[in-house]
Order: structure tokens, then C-alpha cells, then sequence
């Protein structure tokens, strides 16, 4: 064994009995300590029905609905139909219809948080 | 149990499965406050205090990463924070310039001739007269075996500031060991 492997060994010998003792009642002050912040914490915000990924996949069903209606349209009369009331009014309906909901669901996650 | 493992339970909401870490690491962290705060009252209150917030930034803890270095750290930034005297600066040399030949102990049968609580007074007192960054370098290094990295993390130091307060940490201690010994006798 080297000198310096040997000069460790003892110095780790040594220094290790500096390794303090456990305090009687630390870890239970410590744990005592948790638990009583932890009880005096707020308890967390319910979670709102309406999460922002049901609204994605409201949008996305909403988009999926009007797709179809255009192609459909378009299929069976042609370009002029996207000027006809025929037309507009159920886009329109659709459209609001869903703001409606976005409107609704945000004001009530703002009134929950 | 692994740590991860832990980590994982108590941030799921079992507050007492902290306590694992309490018991595991509460100790080194003792010794790490005493060797700044030089009280033993005062190290107590930091190791506390070191917990609590531990528990409550834990979700901020990397699993990567290990436990007891992170943990270190908050106990070592608490420490120093705590002791009004900021005797943390020492002059470095270069390790090149350092004779490592003249580092070592000369009768190594010393510890056979003392008991035990003698040396453990014995090895206080000399720590005590060093430097208190070489002497918690040296509790950090000898105790608990922690790497170069390790160290140079908890302390927020280079590796190169590590190995040269390691070395003269080391080298100190060694002649303060000598002398005491040499008064003893």
C-alpha cells in the first residue's frame, strides 16, 4: 500500500468519529414541523369540469362538423352556395354557439381559481 | 425502498415517508452545520430548518441528480447564511507549486495508543483550529466518501478549488494531528 493510500485510510479513520451523534428529538421536531405547515397550507382548488384539452377537442369536433357541412355544400351545389342564407346561418349558428360555451367555461374556471 | 422511489411517495402526498431522510441523512448534515456554525444548538436549528425546506422544494429536486448532494447544499447555503463571521475565503495556492511528498503521517499506530471518544475529542479539536471551509471539505470528503463533483456542487466551488482546499485542508490537518500528539506525549 502507498504512502498516500495509507495516510487516507487513517485520515478517514479519524475524521469519521467527527461524524456528530443524532439529536433525542430532532427528527421529530423536523416531522412535527412538516405536518403542521402542511395542515396550515390551503387545501388545492378543485379542478373546473372543463379542462382547456376538453375545449380543444370541443373545437376540433366543432371543426370536424363544419368540414363535412362545407363539403357537402359544395359537392351538391357548387361554389354559390357558400353566399345562399342556407349556408351562413347554420355556420353562424354553429360558431356561436360554441363562443357561447368557450364564454361560459372560462368565466366559470376564473370564478373557481 | 429506493430514493427515487421515496421522492415519488412523498410528493404524492405521504408526508412521513420523509422521515426516511430525516434518519438517513441527518447526521451528515449535523456535522456539515457544526463545522460552520462551530454550536451545536445553532447546527440543530439549521438541519431543521434544512429539512423543512427540503420537503417543500422537493418537487424541484431532479431524480438524476442524488439526493443527499442537493440536500447538502440547502444545509451548507442555510449554514453559511446563518453565521454572521464569513471566514470562507481562503487563499489558494497552486497545487503544482505544493510539495505532496511532505503529507504524511509519521506513526501510524497512533490510533491504536487512544480510545475512541479520545480521538473523536482529539480530531474536533484539530478541525476546529482549521480553517472551516478545509475542515468541512475534509468532513465531506473522509465521512461520507463524497466525490470531487459531489463536493464542488454542495460548496457551489470548481473541482480545482475542491482538490486544492482538499490537499491543504489535508496537509494541515496532518501537522496539527503531529503536534497535538507531539504535546500529548
Amino acid at each position: 500500500m502507498s504512502t498516500t493510500d495509507n495516510t487516507d485510510k487513517i485520515l478517514k479513520e479519524l475524521i469519521s468519529t467527527s461524524l456528530l451523534g443524532e439529536s433525542e428529538n430532532l427528527t421529530h421536531r423536523i416531522l412535527h414541523q412538516i405536518k403542521a405547515e402542511e395542515a396550515l397550507r390551503p387545501k388545492k382548488i378543485t379542478k373546473p369540469d372543463y379542462s382547456i384539452s376538453d375545449m380543444r377537442s370541443l373545437l376540433f369536433g366543432m371543426c370536424a362538423v363544419l368540414l363535412i357541412f362545407v363539403l357537402i355544400g359544395y359537392f351538391n351545389f357548387g361554389k354559390t352556395f357558400y353566399t345562399t342564407p342556407l349556408f351562413l346561418i347554420p355556420m353562424l349558428a354553429v360558431c356561436c354557439g360554441y363562443s357561447l360555451i368557450f364564454f361560459f367555461t372560462t368565466w366559470r374556471n376564473s370564478k373557481h381559481s | 425502498m429506493e430514493e427515487k422511489e421515496l421522492i415519488k411517495r412523498v410528493l404524492d402526498g405521504n408526508s412521513h415517508e420523509f422521515g426516511y431522510f430525516v434518519n438517513a441523512y441527518q447526521r451528515m448534515a449535523l456535522t456539515i452545520a457544526f463545522r460552520i456554525c462551530e454550536n451545536r444548538q445553532e447546527a440543530e436549528d439549521i438541519v431543521q430548518n434544512a429539512f423543512v425546506k427540503a420537503y417543500h422544494n422537493l418537487h424541484t429536486f431532479h431524480v438524476k441528480s442524488k439526493f443527499s448532494t442537493w440536500f447538502y447544499r440547502i444545509v451548507y447555503n442555510l449554514a453559511v447564511n446563518a453565521s454572521k463571521k464569513t471566514l470562507f475565503q481562503s487563499s489558494f495556492v497552486d497545487v503544482k507549486n505544493t510539495e505532496l511528498e511532505n503529507v504524511a503521517f509519521q506513526d501510524s499506530s497512533v490510533l491504536d495508543k487512544l480510545q475512541h471518544t479520545e480521538i473523536s475529542n482529539a480530531v474536533h479539536e484539530v478541525l476546529g483550529t482549521l480553517p472551516k471551509d478545509l475542515g468541512l471539505i475534509l468532513s465531506l470528503y473522509y465521512i461520507e466518501e463524497n466525490s470531487i463533483n459531489d463536493i464542488a456542487e454542495i460548496l457551489g466551488i470548481t473541482k480545482e478549488n475542491v482538490k486544492i482546499r482538499l490537499f491543504r485542508g489535508r496537509k494541515l490537518f496532518i501537522q496539527k494531528w503531529e503536534q497535538l500528539n507531539v504535546l500529548n506525549n
